[in-house]
């Protein structure tokens, strides 16, 4: 019995002094990754996690963040709020992580957001496109790096109204999405320039491949553009099937193209498409992106990153500066460091606004050309919309936050 | 490890009359007491794990009511499940209903739909019903989507109702422990009382069962409402215990994981979704922790189970006690 005891005791002696040996010695900072490694957005997550991989071992071989190294727990939600949450849960509890990261999908990061809030762990969201997350339901520790839809939106209509078009077709998917980005389209547009009309307005059902009644529909009206609030299977059959319509010769289309989208679809994109990108690599004219897109290609057998590695290795160098101005990981010192300073991304300076906790980050507007230096078509002549022009408004933002407390 | 773990007896098939089919209280209070403990002691991320085997071992049991006993396939059920959890949130953040009056609303408004798809699919039998209740299911989960100025869409609703009531982990444990054991004691006697008794003949025979007075539409629509119900507790606990619904929640991903466990649990024992639960959710954390291609991983040792044990883990447990245990 006492043999028994002496050793647990010498056991628990020894796991002590170990651990804290271990501790004292390593002490990284560590930040739990959640995305959708796997199910709906695993297509468009891969190049987001090799490219803040990259970034990782960039900011680790100088020296890490605050004088610490920096680790990173990758963990999959396969793409499903609950299965988010459950990880972001782990990430906290288990592995102490001092920040979240990741995220795809709006649902998943809807479902890990209160979680930050819960525990005081700052999230910042790398992929995500929903607004509701910083906005409607914003706490000090959740932070957005890419332009969300409500920016999205804006951006949209700023370049519309640059263009002649004053007879535009809406085109939007029917669900949050597509609803939300039109809706703000529409009313800022309205406000930009008035006597452009929405002649209609029509809602493909999500995962509808044959769009030949809304072609005809949108065709009817003889716009001077259609703005299609599209992605994947959806921009794929627009341009394709718009084709035996002579769609593109009968007046102009605006559509979501992200590289995913060129690299998939290649060739099948004629030239004059005008496209939007949250992070187009091609028409990143800094050193950094040069530099980085070299890095990635060696890496990955020549595969060129995705919008999401741009957005991913950008959020994996705030996070790491944030930490170095901050001195560490308290939260709130990381929050005022991310606000009080401007980021040399990949995308130009950025800035964050206390506010919501989001950055101005722009968008990116073009019209598609094929060209010799990829084996896909890119966008030339791309317009760079600020966020600064397209962040949602003080009042806008209160009066979300307050519907959303209701 | 789950309430009634193993140790109902389990012989749906063949009921004789003059069996008892009575409630193994000691064993019934030995897994909750064992349960209760385990919730108390573990660390939080064992007690989440715990919280959502229970939910799902419910969800999967009520499920089970149809697949094993009523005769009828169901390849819409997280219909149910995730209407419990709209039902809470709708009726809080449209109906200004209070907490408490909405963990009511949600498994009703569950059993609401289960009577007008249940109304609609025991017109048909065979996968004739079976793809009525999946077309249902398909109309529904289009609906929650797509109407987002009512459902939130796909980012869902949060912030009705604090997470797991903002109870500590722990002691929503608890209740969730309470709520499942009662529910699936509920089930229990329902399927081993006359009415059971006459699910389970329509079941087996539905034109024996009709020589006997009991029409098949009738008897399957009670059937259809009660497992709905419960799938509706089931999913009113889940929104509960995330603070959220999202459309997933009604999602195929979510039927999938039910049947998946109901087949893995054993078909024809009452027990199916409760080891099925535990069993599917372990392999679900542990193989999506150590491999990347996970699905992959799950499907294999599904059909592995399935080729092996065709009676699923309820049959391997009955073999297993029928060997080392004592004789009945």
């Amino acid at each position: 019995m006492h043999r028994r005891k002496l050793l647990q005791i010498s056991t628990a002696l020894a796991l002590a002094v170990g651990l804290g040996g271990a501790a004292q010695a390593a002490d990284p900072v560590k930040i739990g990754y959640v995305g959708g490694i796997s199910g709906a957005c695993g297509g468009l997550t891969h190049s987001a996690v090799k490219a803040m991989k990259i970034a990782l071992e960039e900011i680790n071989a100088a020296g890490g963040a605050a004088g610490r190294q920096v680790e990173v727990i990758w963990r999959d939600s396969k793409t499903k709020p609950d299965e988010g949450a459950k990880q972001a849960r782990d990430l906290i509890l288990t592995e102490k992580v001092d920040l979240l990261t990741g995220v795809c999908s709006s649902s998943v990061f809807m479902a890990i957001n209160p979680i930050s809030q819960q525990y005081g762990v700052p999230l910042i969201s790398a992929v995500s496109g929903t607004h509701k997350a910083t906005v409607d339901f914003g706490h000090p520790f959740v932070f957005q790096t890419q332009p969300h839809t409500l920016m999205e939106g804006k951006a949209l209509a700023e370049y519309a109204a640059q263009q002649n078009w004053n007879n535009i077709v809406t085109m939007g998917l029917d669900y949050e999405w597509g609803r939300t980005t039109v809706k703000v389209f529409t009313e800022e547009l309205a406000k930009l320039k008035p006597e452009v009309k929405i002649s209609k307005q029509l809602w493909p059902r999500i995962g509808e491949t044959n769009l030949t009644s809304y072609i005809t529909a949108a065709l009817a009206e003889e716009p001077d553009a259609i703005m299609g609030v599209l992605f994947g299977s959806g921009t794929n059959s627009l341009i394709k099937q718009g084709k035996s319509y002579g769609l593109l010769e009968r007046t102009k289309l605006l559509t979501f193209l992200s590289t995913e989208s060129y690299m998939s679809l290649g060739k099948d994109i004629p030239d004059g498409v005008h496209g939007w990108a949250r992070g187009p690599f091609y028409a990143l004219g800094s050193d950094k992106a040069k530099a980085f897109v070299e890095k990635y290609r060696n890496a990955h057998d020549g595969e060129y990153p995705n919008d999401w590695g741009m957005l991913g290795y950008d959020a994996m160098y705030i996070i790491a500066q944030g930490i170095d101005a901050a001195g560490g990981t308290d939260p709130e010192k990381f929050r005022q460091a991310l606000g009080s300073m401007t980021f040399d991304t990949m995308r130009g300076p950025l800035k964050m606004r206390m506010l919501d906790n989001t950055f101005n980050a722009p968008s990116y507007l073009g019209v598609t050309k094929m060209s010799d230096a990829y084996p896909f078509p890119t966008m030339s002549d791309v317009a760079v919309i600020s966020g600064d022009v397209t962040l949602p408004s003080e009042e806008t933002v209160k009066a979300l936050r307050a519907a959303a407390a209701k | 490890m789950t309430p009634g773990d193993g140790t109902l007896r389990d012989s749906a098939s063949a009921p004789k009359r003059g069996d008892t089919y009575s409630i193994n209280w000691r064993l019934v209070l030995s897994v909750v007491v064992l349960q209760s403990i385990l919730l108390v002691v573990s660390p939080p991320l064992v007690v989440f794990a715990l919280i959502e085997v229970m939910i799902f071992a419910l969800y999967a049991s009520a499920l089970n009511l149809l697949l094993s006993f009523s005769g009828m396939v169901s390849f819409g059920h997280a219909v149910y499940f995730g209407l419990g959890a709209y039902g809470l949130a709708l009726s809080i953040t449209h109906f200004d209903f209070p907490i408490a009056l909405g963990i009511i609303a949600g498994p009703l408004v569950s059993a609401f739909f289960g009577l007008v798809y249940g109304i609609l699919c025991v017109q048909l039998t065979a996968i004739y019903a079976a793809m009525l209740t999946l077309a249902c299911a398909e109309v529904t989960f289009a609906v929650v989507f797509q109407w987002f100025d009512v459902t939130g869409g796909d980012s869902g609703i949060s912030g009705h109702v604090p997470t797991m009531l903002g109870l500590e982990p722990y002691q929503f444990g608890l209740v969730v422990l309470c709520v499942v054991t009662v529910a699936i004691l509920m089930l229990w006697r329902v399927v081993y009382s006359p009415l059971g008794l006459t699910i389970r003949a329509v079941g087996q025979n539905p034109a024996r069962a009709a020589a006997l007075g009991h029409g098949r539409k009738s008897v399957q629509l009670i059937a259809f409402v009660i497992s709905a119900f419960f799938s509706g507790v089931a999913g009113t606990l889940f929104g509960i215990f995330h603070g959220n619904v999202f459309p997933d929640y009604v999602g195929i991903l979510f039927t999938v994981d039910g049947l998946l466990m109901v087949v893995l649990g054993g078909l024809y024992s009452f027990g199916a979704g409760i080891y099925g639960a535990i069993v599917y959710k372990l392999l679900d954390n542990l193989a999506a922790h150590y491999f990347e291609y996970w699905q992959l991983v799950i499907g294999c040792i599904i059909v592995i189970v399935v080729l092996v044990s065709p009676s699923g883990i309820a049959g391997l447990v009955r073999r297993i006690v029928s060997r080392i245990g004592p004789r009945r």
